[in-house]
């Protein structure tokens, strides 16, 4: 069997001393990071990147993927003990969760979220082992016609998955891709939208857009917003989840988790998506729908399977494709460029060493992570009672050095308060900020495949409805906008995301 | 979105594409068969001046909710987070960092915050000694580390 050649293969890799450590240290890191409330797992990778820049690429890429599974936990960790969503995928958790939290089943709850992540995690572990593959060897029949049009479904599906108004968020794209031209055009060699300004001749850097957008001006937003906190209270003394809790928890984990592994591979989809959906299909699918919100396990148990599935599903299109489905694995592609690799479908067969030992390593991450959280859940509450005064610097250093570290120079500090003063003014607008991100790393590359497809048809655009691969996805891309463009269909959409508030 | 964010989302839309236009004026546009640097860039100008102009009608056409909360940006904590951004990319070449860490840390005093000042100390000063251990000894950054 090939796949079973293969993951002896990353077995081998992720197994060595060196790079089992590395996993622990991305865990433990990620998680750390991630339960300090108001940061996501954006943020979070963003600021831990300089950890890993020393490390060799087959260290480093499994560092960050390990801090990426330790964002994720930890968001949802904060999510359950203080009513705080990290960032919008554990919003969902924190509906139940907080409320076993309040019975005094926090321990419970935390464990659920963990074992179901695991579950799923190993499960999403083996998708991507098959998956992305199959997927790679789909993509060299692609031409730019087909790169195009999927990137552009892939643009506007994530502004449809996403909560808030279509219409701006279309625009956030369009502003993101801008943003993503200015340097020097790989094509020609010409330099444009640089204002003279030597710094950005090779372009905006990613990680300072997203440092600003998501770490600085989510600081911002947080110390405006004083009212929200609360202190984790009690101790946390029964971690194991009873008979009956496994009873209900199970059924939902593996729904989850499915869910998860399907939404997830879709471009825009991811972990977002994949615990919205898990949620309103739990609610539909109980009993008692009446208990939901007030301390259902299933409530947590199929979110959380969910978004971990979807979270690593979404790793599929992106080393698979090179096309980032998501604003974090836009960054996760940035942090690969960073150390040379270039994630697409000669990315599995050039560096098989490379890719089937992250694919492992996701697997010993999910385990590690169960290990790690359910003794340590103690430092965590401990970590979520610092005053906000202490900790926010604290965060800022974390981002300004890890920005200055990139290049090594001040500059991109000082343009990382710009954006972070632009994200706040986004977001006082009503204009979600991931939408840009996506479009920023994704603007270049679809201005190129779009630049050779109108090369080959020779300026005639019916090119992407002649061929049949490409004509299906602007179908697609097509069909999802009428949908939105229906109203019934806009108020369900309305309705799905309502339960965040 | 409440109406009044539709509007200033709208006219945003319509001041950067207009921007991103004045910006590009010089840019080769080109064919479609034969783009220059301009054309990608044009489309999306003139697609966010669209997306705007979309907005102000929506917002034209839409009432207003009884609830709608009136926008309002939080100054203090805005100031104070890019000050502080600002100060850091400022001071560590002429500072170094655990002096530079240090002076960030305490600038939070000014957050509006509840905080007390020996533990706010403590934190500059572990703050400062921490992120130069773990930066530039351990991670071995290029950081600079005293000053001048």
């Amino acid at each position: 069997m090939d796949l079973f050649s293969n993951l002896a293969l990353g077995f081998s890799v992720a197994l060595t001393l060196k790079n089992l450590f590395y996993c622990f240290a991305g865990a433990l890191f990620g998680t750390l990071i991630g339960v300090l409330p108001g940061i996501g797992p954006l943020a979070t990778i963003a600021m831990l990147l300089p950890i890993t820049f020393h490390l060799e690429p087959t260290g480093a890429l499994i560092m960050l993927a390990g801090i990426f599974y330790g964002a994720q936990y930890g968001g949802s960790t904060t999510a359950i003990l203080v009513n705080l969503p990290g960032e919008s995928s554990s919003v969902v958790t924190a509906l139940d969760g907080y409320q076993m939290a309040r019975q005094g089943r926090a321990g419970v709850a935390l464990a659920t979220a963990a074992l179901a992540s695991f579950f799923a995690g190993c499960v999403a572990t083996i998708v991507i082992a098959i998956a992305a593959p199959a997927l790679s060897r789909m993509a060299l029949l692609f031409g730019p016609p087909e790169f195009t049009a999927l990137m552009v479904m892939g643009l506007i599906a994530a502004v449809v998955l996403a909560s808030g108004s279509i219409v701006a968020s279309i625009g956030m794209v369009m502003v993101g891709m801008l943003l993503g031209l200015i340097g020097t055009d790989v094509t020609t060699g010409e330099q444009r939208f640089v204002f003279g300004i030597r710094q950005i001749y090779d372009g905006i850097d990613f990680v300072v857009v997203a440092m600003g957008l998501f770490g600085v001006a989510e600081i911002i937003a947080n110390l405006a917003d004083r009212h929200t906190r609360e202190l984790p209270s009690g101790k946390i003394t029964r971690l194991m989840p009873t008979k009956e809790d496994v009873i209900q928890a199970a059924p939902a984990t593996v729904r989850g988790t499915l869910l998860g592994s399907i939404l997830g591979v879709l471009p825009g989809g991811g972990a977002l998506v994949s615990s919205f959906a898990s949620y309103s299909l739990e609610k539909r699918l109980a009993k008692d729908p009446s208990r939901f919100g007030k301390g259902a396990i299933e409530g947590v148990a199929g979110p959380e399977a969910a978004n971990n599935a979807g979270a690593q599903a979404s790793f599929i299109p992106m080393l698979a494709l090179g096309i980032p489905p998501n604003a974090v694995m836009a960054l996760m592609i940035a942090a690969m460029t960073i150390h040379g690799i270039t994630p697409g479908p000669k990315f599995l067969t050039d560096q098989p060493t490379l890719f089937w030992g992250m694919v492992v390593s996701m697997w010993i991450g999910n385990m590690i992570l169960v290990i790690l959280n359910l003794p340590l859940v103690g430092i965590w509450v401990k970590l979520l009672k610092i005053p906000y005064a202490y900790l926010f610097p604290a965060i800022l250093v974390f981002c300004c050095v890890g920005v200055y570290s990139i290049n090594y120079r001040v500059f991109d500090v000082f343009l990382m308060a710009g954006f972070g003063v632009f994200g706040y003014f986004l977001r006082r607008i009503g204009c979600e900020p991931a939408p840009m991100v996506l479009g920023f790393i994704l603007g270049p590359m679809v201005e190129e495949q779009f630049r050779r497809t109108l090369l080959l048809s020779d300026g005639d655009f019916s090119i992407f409805l002649t061929r049949p691969l490409s004509a299906a996805l602007i179908g697609v891309t097509v069909a999802l906008l009428l949908m939105m463009a229906l109203p019934s269909l806009r108020k369900g959409r309305e309705e799905a995301f309502r339960e965040q508030d | 979105m409440g109406t009044q964010q539709q509007y200033l989302s709208g006219l945003f839309f319509i001041a950067f594409g207009a921007l991103a236009v004045w910006a590009g004026r010089d840019l080769t546009i080109g064919t479609a068969a034969d783009m220059g640097i301009g054309y990608t860039p044009r489309a999306l100008a003139i697609g966010c001046v669209a997306v705007g102009c979309l907005l102000l009608v929506q917002a034209f056409f839409s009432s207003p909710a009884d609830d709608e909360v009136r926008l309002s940006i939080a100054w203090r904590p805005l100031l104070l987070v890019t000050i502080m951004v600002i100060g850091f990319a400022f001071l560590l070449p002429r500072l170094g960092l655990p002096l530079t860490v240090a002076l960030m840390t305490g600038a939070a005093a000014f957050s509006g915050e509840k905080f007390h000042w020996p533990a706010l100390g403590a934190i500059a000063a572990g703050m400062a000694v921490l992120s130069t251990l773990l930066f530039s000894t351990a991670l071995n950054l290029q950081i600079p580390v005293w000053p001048f």
